[in-house]
């Protein structure tokens, strides 16, 4: 499994090629801060559709679920659904509402109502506190990736990494990580979509044929066709569920990316586009799941390691004619590279959107009052993206040997708990006020991270105090709560003021950032007085 | 060198000040009367339209998603049932799923395009043409500003 070979090198070549050529050509739509953070929304809504999948996807989702299909089956495939519902909850209470409050991030938005100071800190914060854990489970993700398929060591791994993301984020900002995103979804799919042929067609394109065949190898056998073998809770399978689904809706890298584009309409469809990608994507990762269980041998199976993430490069490898074949490391070399570029470009985008949230919101709005250069805005931007950087790599070292296998849920649960509750309450409740939002956002952080804590994934006992394995069933009414507790007993005017001016914006677009790229014209009654 | 740093900043800056003009934000946001707009009826209508679609189909894909989880924790037997190979009712269930959601979100996408655009067209020409340009309509009419009558066109 381990160890470069020629076709490595050579496909990583190709790789970086072609991401220099798109950096190249990112950089000519001039240097400003719309740029910087927006792509000057000029991005249509099918590329921005794709370059969500792309966000949405990092390389430990689609590994882990293919890892997940093959040890658990059903509930494997079950657990991957939530996802793609959540898109129904961004495309309903946030997407082309947000697209039109919004200017770079989800602060921007709230501040049309809301007071600047606190509630820019409180939503930075918890921007911040989400993107890097984002980006330290990835940058994890990536550097076992890279150190079990190529067999480069972990730290180096992890710093190649890192060091790639910076180049693109620094020289191209949202433009090149824009293209970073279509690129690899793009190629993600495409090797997606050659795997799951090459299995459907080892079963005779027969879907009943490829599961009874992997109930057949399954240690569980038929057991293996039902649920029951990974989520066997109602009350935790239905928490997970609302972390997975509103957890979606608050993710802010995904979020970020409506800013990008030139209007509600295209954000709208750039949400549709989305979701009928990411379930074809998940289907297919089904089918590789599946197909995983039904042809690999009981050794490569064990390879695929405890929990099944090297399961899709093992049946790569074997389909491709095996182990130090010609064919085998050709696939497994491409799979690699595709891997590589997959989290590279998710991590990109959580860096930005944690650039933005230090940069945008707390140095230029909250420290400077908005009083700030748009170059000078730009070069704050590219310096908090170093430092955040280098964040990232020191916990990613200090965590190596570490599960953080629950982090995955905490940062749903936090996007669920804080993100969620007080963008629908500001574009829909009057009385909603700048208490409320700071409150919801506390209630929101303080009771995920306890309820985590105290969890039977976390705790160190034996008898965790809390029996929930995912907060969010708690976390999220708290978050809720918080945001009414804060508005009833702290009352804004201005806010109450002001509500008609955000929530008539946000419907209509009348007042909204307009698309600074020169190609574009302007809708027709809109942004312009 | 000292000396430099101050004469140098003036000239600096105004090329820079991009940010200040960009956006069109604080006087449009002074200019227009939000509220009157959240009062008008057409507005009202907007909303409520949205809402007819979104409040049942929402209804229906998170009552289809997490009665789906609860079904498939506590009866295991039955979405184990084989429909054809190792095809479970399971399994069948999860794709319906997968349907229901993608019908949900092309609906809204198209429903989106040919009814509310429209609607917001009007709307914002509405509020344009009342609050904004009083004296575009006889301006077009008499032809003295071919401006004007341009980008009436365009609007239509």
């Amino acid at each position: 499994m381990t160890g470069a070979n020629g076709f490595t090198i050579a496909v990583f070549a190709i790789l970086l090629a072609l991401t220099v050529w798109i950096l190249v050509r990112s950089t000519r739509g001039g240097r400003n801060a719309t740029q910087f953070w927006a792509a000057g929304r000029a991005i249509t809504g099918p590329q921005n559709g794709v370059a969500m999948t792309g966000d949405f996807l990092g390389a430990a989702t689609m590994l882990g679920s293919v890892g997940l299909i093959l040890l658990y089956g059903f509930d494997g495939a079950l657990y991957s659904v939530g996802w793609l519902v959540g898109f129904v909850a961004v495309l309903f209470f946030v997407g082309e509402r947000l697209r039109n409050a919004g200017r770079y991030t989800i602060a921007d938005a709230l501040t049309i109502r809301l007071g600047q100071r606190p509630v820019r800190c409180a939503v930075a914060a918890n921007t911040l506190l989400i993107s890097v854990l984002l980006l330290v489970t990835q940058l994890l993700g990536a550097g076992l990736l890279l150190k079990a398929l190529v067999g480069i060591d972990y730290r180096i791994a992890v710093v190649i990494t890192a060091v790639a993301f910076l180049c693109y984020v620094v020289v191209g900002g949202m433009v090149s990580v824009t293209w970073l995103q279509i690129v690899k979804a793009t190629l993600l799919g495409g090797i997606t979509l050659v795997v799951a042929i090459w299995v459907l067609a080892k079963s005779g394109f027969d879907p009943g044929e490829l599961l009874a065949r992997a109930a057949g190898h399954a240690p569980q056998g038929d057991r293996y066709l039902q649920p029951g073998l990974y989520l066997t809770n109602t009350v935790d399978t239905v928490s997970l569920g609302i972390a997975l689904v509103f957890g979606v809706a608050g993710l802010p890298n995904l979020l970020m990316r409506f800013f990008t584009v030139r209007d509600n309409g295209a954000a709208r469809s750039s949400v549709s586009w989305a979701v009928v990608l990411i379930g074809i994507l998940y289907l297919l990762t089904f089918i590789i799941g599946l197909g995983a269980r039904a042809y690999l041998t009981p050794s490569e199976v064990t390879a695929a390691g405890p929990s099944g993430n090297l399961a899709a490069p093992q049946l790569v490898q074997q389909l491709a004619g095996g182990v130090g074949s010609w064919g085998g490391n050709l696939f497994l070399a491409v799979f690699a590279a595709i891997a590589f570029a997959t989290a590279l470009a998710y991590v990109a985008g959580v860096v930005i959107t944690a650039a933005s949230a230090a940069s945008h919101d707390i140095y230029a709005s909250v420290i400077r009052g908005g009083t700030i250069s748009d170059r000078e805005e730009v070069r704050m931007a590219r310096l908090t993206t170093v430092g955040i950087a280098i964040v990232g790599v020191l916990l990613a070292f200090a965590v190596e040997n570490k599960n953080i296998v629950f982090l995955a849920g905490f940062v749903y649960a936090v996007a669920a708990s804080t993100n969620f509750p007080v963008l629908v309450l500001a574009l829909g409740w009057r009385r909603f006020s700048t208490v409320g939002a700071v409150l919801g956002v506390v209630f929101g952080v303080v009771s995920a991270l306890v309820l985590t804590v105290l969890s039977p994934g976390v705790w160190p006992g034996d008898h965790p105090p809390v029996g929930l394995t995912n907060p969010a069933l708690i976390s999220v009414p708290l978050g809720f709560i918080g945001c009414w507790l804060g508005s009833v007993l702290r009352p804004d005017p201005a806010a109450e003021r002001k509500f008609a001016q955000l929530a008539v914006r946000a419907t209509t677009g009348i007042g909204a950032e307009p698309t600074t790229s020169p190609v574009g014209t302007l809708r027709p009654g809109r942004a312009v007085g | 060198m000292a000396s430099d740093q101050p004469t140098q900043r003036p000239v600096e800056r105004p090329p820079t000040g991009r940010f200040d003009r960009m956006p069109a934000e604080p006087p449009l946001a002074e200019s227009l009367d939000w509220d009157a707009i959240e009062r008008d009826a057409d507005y009202q209508e907007l909303r409520a339209r949205r809402g007819r679609y979104i409040a049942p189909a929402a209804i229906i894909c998170f009552a289809a998603y997490f009665g789906f989880l609860v079904l498939a924790v506590n009866d295991r037997g039955l979405l184990g049932n084989r429909i054809t190979g190792g095809f479970t009712l399971g399994y069948l269930l999860m794709v319906i799923l997968f349907l229901i959601v993608w019908a949900v979100v092309i609906g809204y996408a198209h429903i989106g395009r040919t009814r509310w655009d429209p609607h917001v067209e009007r709307l914002c020409a509405d509020a344009r043409g009342g609050d904004q340009q009083p004296p575009a309509a006889p301006l077009a009419a008499t032809g003295t500003s071919p401006a004007v009558g341009t980008r009436e066109g365009l609007t239509r």
